[in-house]
C-alpha cells in the first residue's frame, strides 16, 4: 500500500476541498438534467406512436385492397370449379357411353382382376348394369360369371 | 328402405334362364318367335311366326325374274300370361346364403317354363290333329311310331325337324323294346345307359311327365316343327313403375324370353320377385302333327 498523503497538513486542506465540493454539489439539484430526459423520452414515444399509427393506416390500406383482391380471386376459383364438374360429368356420361359400346362389343370386362379394388369391382357391376339387350346381357354374364359373382362379392363385403 | 345387396340378381336370374331353357327345349323344335322384344301400344300383340312349308321347287323357264316361294307365317296372338312368384321375408334373407338361391331360382325358371309348355300343349287334340295309331300307354311300340311317320311321309311333311313327344309311361314302355334296348341296330348307345330314347325314325324324342291334357289322352305327339307356333315376348312394366329391377331376361341362342319384377314390400318385410312369361301359340299345319292315342 502506497502512502498518498504524508503531510497532515496537505490532507486536511484536501479534506476542506471535497467537503466545500460536496456541499456546492448540494446545493445543485440534478432535477433539471432529469426533467429533459423524460420530456426527450415523452417526445420520442409520441413519436413512435405517431408512427405507429401511420403504418397501422398504411396496413389498414393494404388489408382492404387485399380483401378485394380476394373477393375476385374467390369468384374465380369457384368459376373454375364450376367448369371442372361440368367437365367430370360429361366425362361420366362418355364413360357410361363407352363402358355399354365395351360390353355391346363382347369384350372382356375392363378389370378381370375386379376383386383386387373397390373401383374395378364397380366398374364391372356397371358394365353389366349398362348393356340394354337383354341377350348380349346374358351373353356377357356367362362369359364373366366369375369375375362379376367376384366382384359382386366383393362389392358386399364393404 | 331396406336393401338387399346381398342379393346378386344377375346370377340368379341367369340360372333361372338356364332351367327355363333347358325345360322348354322341346318346344324349341317346333316353329317359334321368341324375342325379347316389347309387345306394348307400339308393337301390338300380334307376331307372325315362319313355317317350315312345302318344300318347291320348278324347271327354269329362261328368267330368273320370277317371284315365288311365299314364306308361310302362322298368326300368333301374346295373350298369355304365366307367372311365378317367389317372395323372400328379411328373416329369410338374412338366413339364406346367394349360393343357395342360386338352386332356389333355378328350380323355379324350369316350374316357369313347365307350366308355359304344358299351356302349349293344350294343342295336342284330335280336334287340331290327326290320330296316327291308338294303345293302352304301357304297350307303345314301333308300331304306333311308324304309323305316325309314314302319316307325315304321306302328307308331304319335310322330313326335317321332326319331333316326338311321348309321355313318361310310354317312354318307359320303348325302353322295354327290344330294337331299342340293342342300342348297335340304330346307333344309339344310351337308350340303358341313359333311360332314354333320344332319336328314332328321323325323330328327335322328348320325354314329357304328364305334360299333355289328361283328358285329350295322349301317349305322344309326333309332329313337324310346322305343327305349332309359339310366340314369346318380354312384356314391360308401365312408365312410372318403382321396381328395383323389371328387365327382361332372353337366351342368346334360341330367344326365349321371361321378365323379372323386383321389388320390396315395406307393410310385411318381404321382397317379392316375380318371374313372369309372355307367349301365345296356335296350332300351325294340322297336317305336320300326328297324335298317338292312349286308352287307359
Amino acid at each position: 500500500m502506497a502512502w498518498k498523503f504524508l503531510n497532515i497538513g496537505k490532507a486536511n486542506e484536501r479534506i476542506d476541498a471535497l467537503e466545500a465540493e460536496l456541499a456546492e454539489a448540494k446545493k445543485t439539484p440534478p432535477a433539471p438534467a432529469q426533467s429533459d430526459a423524460q420530456a426527450k423520452r415523452l417526445d420520442d414515444l409520441a413519436a413512435s406512436v405517431a408512427t405507429i399509427g401511420e403504418q397501422v393506416s398504411i396496413l389498414t390500406a393494404t388489408v382492404q385492397k387485399l380483401d378485394g383482391s380476394f373477393k375476385v380471386e374467390i369468384a374465380r376459383v369457384e368459376t373454375s370449379v364450376k367448369e371442372v364438374q361440368k367437365t367430370i360429368t360429361a366425362e361420366a356420361i362418355g364413360s357410361r357411353i363407352a363402358l355399354e359400346i365395351t360390353a355391346r362389343q363382347g369384350q372382356p370386362p375392363l378389370n378381370p382382376g375386379a376383386p383386387n379394388g373397390n373401383a374395378g369391382n364397380a366398374e364391372l357391376l356397371k358394365q353389366y348394369d349398362s348393356i340394354q339387350d337383354p341377350r348380349e346381357k346374358t351373353i356377357w354374364y356367362r362369359k364373366n360369371k366369375v369375375a362379376y359373382d367376384a366382384a359382386f362379392a366383393a362389392s358386399n363385403r364393404k | 328402405m331396406a336393401s338387399y345387396t346381398n342379393l346378386n340378381l344377375a346370377r340368379l336370374a341367369n340360372a333361372s334362364l338356364e332351367a327355363f331353357v333347358k325345360t322348354l327345349a322341346p318346344l324349341n323344335s317346333f316353329s317359334t318367335s321368341y324375342s325379347p322384344e316389347e309387345m306394348g301400344r307400339a308393337n301390338g300383340n300380334i307376331v307372325l311366326v315362319p313355317l317350315v312349308a312345302a318344300l318347291t321347287g320348278t324347271t327354269f323357264g329362261g328368267t330368273y325374274a320370277v317371284c315365288g316361294g311365299t314364306k308361310s307365317v302362322i298368326t300368333v296372338t301374346i295373350n298369355r300370361h304365366k307367372v311365378v312368384h317367389i317372395g323372400q321375408q328379411d328373416l329369410d334373407a338374412r338366413n339364406n346364403s346367394d349360393s343357395a338361391l342360386e338352386s332356389f331360382f333355378y328350380q323355379q325358371g324350369a316350374a316357369l317354363a313347365q307350366t308355359v309348355f304344358e299351356d302349349v300343349l293344350t294343342l295336342v287334340t284330335t280336334a287340331n290333329f290327326a290320330s296316327a295309331g291308338t294303345t293302352t300307354s304301357t304297350f307303345l311300340d314301333l308300331t304306333q311310331l311308324r304309323a305316325a311317320r309314314l302319316a307325315l311321309n304321306q302328307a308331304n311333311v319335310p322330313a326335317i325337324q321332326r319331333n316326338a313327344l311321348i309321355d313318361a309311361v310310354g317312354m318307359d314302355a320303348l325302353l322295354g323294346v327290344t330294337n331299342f334296348v340293342q342300342a348297335q341296330m340304330f346307333k344309339d348307345m344310351g337308350v340303358l345307359y341313359n333311360g332314354a330314347v333320344t332319336h328314332a325314325l328321323g325323330f328327335d324324342f322328348f320325354e314329357l311327365n304328364s305334360s299333355f291334357v289328361a283328358a285329350n289322352s295322349v301317349n305322344g305327339f309326333i309332329a313337324q316343327a310346322s305343327a305349332i307356333a309359339v310366340g314369346m315376348r318380354y312384356l314391360a312394366p308401365q312408365d312410372g313403375n318403382t321396381y328395383l329391377t323389371a328387365q327382361a331376361m332372353s337366351d342368346d341362342r334360341t330367344g326365349a324370353t321371361f321378365g323379372i319384377r323386383d321389388f320390396y314390400d315395406n307393410a310385411t318385410g318381404t321382397r317379392y320377385i316375380a318371374l313372369e312369361c309372355n307367349y301365345g301359340y296356335s296350332a300351325g299345319l294340322t297336317q305336320a302333327g300326328r297324335i298317338i292315342k292312349r286308352t287307359d
